[in-house]
């Protein structure tokens, strides 16, 4: 089972004189339970990218398929994969409407038809899982809530669909550090659950941390589609498009350079320490 | 140049209960410094900022401005123009239709002369770096220059201090640094004493002196190097250091020995290769 692309294309008002190509046959595969980072400039084409994963937008040329089920198919299959590919816009708390936290979550449930206890079970679930204690926030109302409560409120909304497949759009963005570390410690939970989870990020600190493969897309492609450590291994190239290489690899490259043997392929602060002091102790490279 | 006595600030709860966003605080700033203030939500931040160019009123202490007293009505306008603030969604606070037409509201809101507006318009624009997009329309512009014209907006009417309510958080990496590098430039080469709110540890390094706060309170104050050096105490308020300063208080626990003020890449890296 998987989401899979097959070159496909897209542009926003095609035939017309304001037409902008935003992806070009940009062919990728995201199986089940897999974990994802995908980052790109302002303006590369990733959030165009994640809304085809959905159905939301559809290729111009090309396919995209979830487990099986093509997104340009009749209107009745786009609801089937949208039940199975939960996606999360950037800032989802400026989608809060609701009375209450609890009807704003079940809101996706109630329209898919399920009962009052099928429908509780799942708000209830939604909100274990993005760390909303049920009985203290069920009955409040959105918008009294703090920042990171909303945003974690709003994705309880769409995990309250069960997707297989979680999409986020810089889910962090905005957040004070505190925020930014239970949302993306709430990811790798739900990641360890079984859920497969893609998210755009800016942070390539975020990135270094959590992603198992890294999709780099730049002006409408895919340049480099592997596991994280193998694609900073292309940091000069990274820094031409216009990308940061995460500040620990900055570091070793700087130290390879003035003669120190450490490591280059070292991404987070907790390997550079094990890897500095190792060599530090004169330890072989 | 602005200087905060005792302040607190008093507001009613959506419950029905009473909070104190500012508790009592205390705080100097000098003529041309670049101030950094961190602290996690809902710390007190932002409303500190409002009560600098009197968006607020203290409930109880003062806040003066270059001498003038911000509960005083009579002072208000006098007060705003020297305090400029600019806040964190670049798409709330752009007016007009073009770049140059944004960045004249002000100037001609207080009645200056059209060669006059047209000499600050052009200035303001040049100091952002955003002088060859006046005529541009502001829907187009990417973030961190839609920011830049909102300073442009401000350093039109020639203040003193520039208030950045994390201007930095809904931008890129790219656009960040635009907004850094223009502070940065405003501040050293300008004069102007900037006050930058911001979650991103990285940007506070190049500030004069960093105040955090936890709250409603001030709980740390100095240089970034005196502040961040206290990895465990930063980390206790909910921050983060900068990388650099993480790795670096990591490393001393293996028994290396560096310096606890280590803050960039280049300090590191001059450290373990000397």
């Amino acid at each position: 089972m998987s989401i899979i692309l097959e070159h496909v294309s897209y542009t926003y008002q095609p035939q017309t004189p304001y037409e902008v190509p935003a992806l070009t046959d940009i062919s990728l595969e995201i199986r089940e339970g897999e974990f994802i980072g995908i980052i790109g400039h302002t303006g590369s084409g990733k959030s165009t990218l994640i809304q085809h994963f959905n159905g939301l937008l559809k290729p111009n040329s090309g396919t995209v398929e979830v487990d099986g089920l093509q997104t340009t198919a009749e209107p009745g299959t786009l609801k089937r994969i949208r039940q199975k590919v939960g996606l999360v816009f950037q800032y989802p708390e400026h989608q809060l409407f609701d009375e209450t936290v609890y009807q704003d979550i079940a809101f996706g449930p109630v329209n898919l038809g399920l009962d009052g206890d099928q429908t509780r079970e799942r708000v209830r679930r939604a909100m274990e899982m993005v760390r909303l204690d049920f009985a203290q926030y069920k009955d409040l109302s959105p918008f009294v809530l703090s920042g990171g409560e909303k945003r974690r409120a709003a994705i309880a909304g769409v995990l309250a669909m069960d997707p297989r497949y979680l999409i986020l759009d810089e889910p962090t963005a905005g957040l004070d550090p505190r925020g930014r570390d239970e949302i993306m410690e709430q990811i790798r939970d739900l990641h360890r659950q079984g859920m497969a989870v893609v998210f755009v990020t800016h942070s390539m600190d975020d990135v270094a941390r959590t992603a198992q493969r890294l999709i780099v897309v730049s002006q409408g492609k895919i340049v480099y589609n592997d596991v994280t450590g193998q694609v900073f291994a292309h940091h000069a190239e990274l820094e031409r498009i216009g990308l940061d290489v995460p500040h620990v690899m900055k570091l070793m490259l700087d130290l390879r350079a003035k003669g120190l043997k450490v490591r280059a392929d070292i991404l987070t602060v907790e390997e550079a320490r094990r890897e500095i002091a190792r060599v530090l102790r004169g330890g072989d490279a | 140049m602005i200087r905060v006595k005792d302040l607190t600030c008093v507001y009613q709860t959506p419950q029905g209960g009473v909070k104190e966003a500012l508790k009592g605080i205390s705080l100097e700033l000098n003529k041309g410094e670049f101030l950094a203030v961190l602290g996690h939500n809902g710390s007190g931040k932002s409303t500190l900022a409002k009560h600098l160019n009197a968006l607020l009123q203290p409930a109880e202490g003062s806040v003066w401005v270059d001498g003038l007293d911000t509960s005083d009505p009579k002072n208000i306008w006098e007060i705003r123009q020297r305090v400029g603030m600019v806040f964190q969604n670049p798409d709330n606070q752009l007016i007009a239709s073009s770049v140059e037409e944004d960045t004249a509201f002000g100037p001609e809101n207080i009645g200056l002369e059209p060669g006059l507006i047209r000499r600050r318009v052009d200035e303001a624009l040049e100091s952002v770096n955003m002088g060859e997009f006046k005529n541009r329309a502001v829907h187009l512009l990417s973030g961190g220059q839609k920011q830049r014209v909102a300073i442009a907006g401000i350093v039109a009417m020639r203040p003193q201090v520039l208030v950045l309510d994390e201007a930095t958080a809904m931008l890129d990496p790219q656009g960040r640094r635009e907004v850094m590098e223009t502070l940065l430039h405003l501040n050293r080469d300008e004069g102007l004493t900037v006050v930058h709110i911001t979650h991103i540890m990285e940007e506070a390094v190049f500030a004069d002196r960093i105040v955090v706060m936890e709250e409603g309170g001030i709980v740390m104050e100095g240089t970034p190097k005196q502040v961040f050096s206290q990895v465990e105490a930063v980390k206790a308020h909910g921050l983060d250091v900068p990388a650099m300063t993480e790795l670096a208080y990591e490393l001393r626990q293996e028994g290396v020995t560096l310096a606890e003020d280590i803050l960039t890449v280049e300090e590191m890296v001059a450290a373990l290769c000397p």
